[in-house]
């Protein structure tokens, strides 16, 4: 690396915004579309991804001087699957009821390309505490893309945020809802318009910076 | 008849990708030319179905017997990342014009998550879908894996002509690429919703 190496913190903020893997990247579209019915469902997945993320990252980056280049991807991947199956038992065990709600995208955290192209950019070149730092930022960055496209769809569809459980808030009586957004049509409607508005700030903000 | 039901469920009404949400990354990423699509949709209808198949068989004759089940998606995603890894040898053994076609696709196939989804989809998480049995049979999970495929060679297909369409027309910069992708996935999404009266 010729250039001087980011610090820690900036590890940790290029995940959340500059190399947002929702927004930025297009990483991880599965789950960013069919878990963002419900802003709790959004949050559960995107609990699930810090822990494979940050474990996997951190184990990944452990083990990196260990494992010969030729065989590293199914390493890496078994270490994932691990790691998922690890949390579906958690989920199972503790909150069934985020886990049946999830259903099929918990064990398809597996395939998530956000986790294994951070094993293969990141953690298996870098340091166990920078590869930390990375996958929390990656997770968190994860997290809030689709916990603000589940906002959207949730008061706009359902009139409703429900965070947890009971925590929930009625918001707009049933008659202004507009319930194509919950289904998941609606999923490609909220998310290419919320694209489109970020990619007009960043546009605009590029636009500054080159003339001044 | 009940297998007929399952195509056509699997092919239209549980959409795949537009009502699965499985598999979005190379729908949106390989969809812009016709050609690549249509290579795309042939390497995934033959990786789907067989890797259904096996995971099918697997879990059946392996897995629970030896209550080990929770060890699903461990083993899965083994099997599909060395099946992949064996379609690919054959075929650049044996033809390198269906290699040049689809080899590139090939690799990324292991992380599509349409594959590992339907394996998991037709075994450990079958209660999800009324038109199976309390364990599948082994028509019943080639049928729904092969309808599915179709499903999504289908729509990947329709979806890279309509791209192909796009591309004619000026769209606002911060329109372009994935946002208009989505926005054009989501009216082939309402319009497959209406499939769902007829089953």
């Amino acid at each position: 690396m010729a250039k001087k190496q980011k610090s820690i913190g900036e590890v940790f903020t290029n995940g959340l915004f500059k190399q947002n893997p929702t927004f930025v990247q297009f990483l991880g579209m599965c789950p960013t579309l069919a878990v963002t019915g419900s802003v709790e469902s959004a949050l559960g997945m995107g609990a699930g991804v810090i822990f494979v993320l940050l474990l996997s990252n951190m184990s990944i980056s452990a083990v990196r001087n260990l494992v010969p280049s030729e065989v590293r991807i199914p390493i890496y991947i078994v270490i994932i699957a691990a790691l998922v199956t690890v949390l579906e038992m958690l989920m199972k065990a503790f909150v069934p009821d985020l886990a049946s709600s999830l259903g099929t995208f918990l064990s398809l955290i597996v395939v998530n390309c956000i986790i294994l192209g951070r094993a293969e950019a990141f953690a298996s070149k870098n340091s166990v505490a920078r590869s930390a730092a990375d996958g929390l930022g990656m997770a968190l960055g994860f997290t809030g893309g689709i916990t603000l496209i589940a906002f959207f769809r949730e008061l706009l569809g359902a009139g409703s945020i429900t965070i947890w459980g009971d925590l929930s808030f009625q918001l707009i009586p049933e008659a202004y809802q507009i319930s194509l957004l919950v289904q998941s049509a609606g999923a490609f409607l909220v998310f290419g318009i919320l694209v489109s508005q970020i990619n007009k700030f960043r546009m605009n903000r590029a636009d500054r910076n080159e003339v001044a | 008849m009940e297998l007929i039901a399952i195509a056509f469920g699997a092919i239209f009404v549980n959409n795949v990708v537009l009502k699965q949400f499985y598999g979005l990354c190379p729908f949106l990423g390989v969809s812009t030319k016709k050609s690549s699509a249509l290579s795309m949709g042939m390497a995934v209808t033959f990786v789907i179905t067989l890797s259904a198949i096996i995971a099918h068989l697997l879990y059946v004759n392996v897995l629970v017997p030896n209550k080990i089940a929770y060890l699903s998606t461990i083993v899965f995603i083994l099997v599909i990342a060395s099946f992949v890894q064996l379609v690919e040898m054959v075929i650049k053994k044996f033809s390198s014009t269906i290699y040049s076609a689809l080899g590139v696709y090939l690799p990324l196939i292991t992380t599509n998550c349409a594959v590992l989804g339907v394996a998991i989809d037709a075994t450990v998480n079958s209660a999800k879908f009324s038109f199976f049995d309390a364990i599948p049979t082994l028509a019943q999970v080639t049928v729904y894996a092969l309808a599915i495929s179709i499903g999504y060679a289908l729509v990947i297909f329709l979806f890279s002509a309509i791209r192909e369409e796009i591309d004619a027309y000026p769209v606002k910069r911060n329109w372009q690429g994935i946002p208009i992708a989505l926005i054009t996935a989501f009216i082939m999404a309402m319009i497959f919703f209406g499939f769902g009266g007829i089953v």
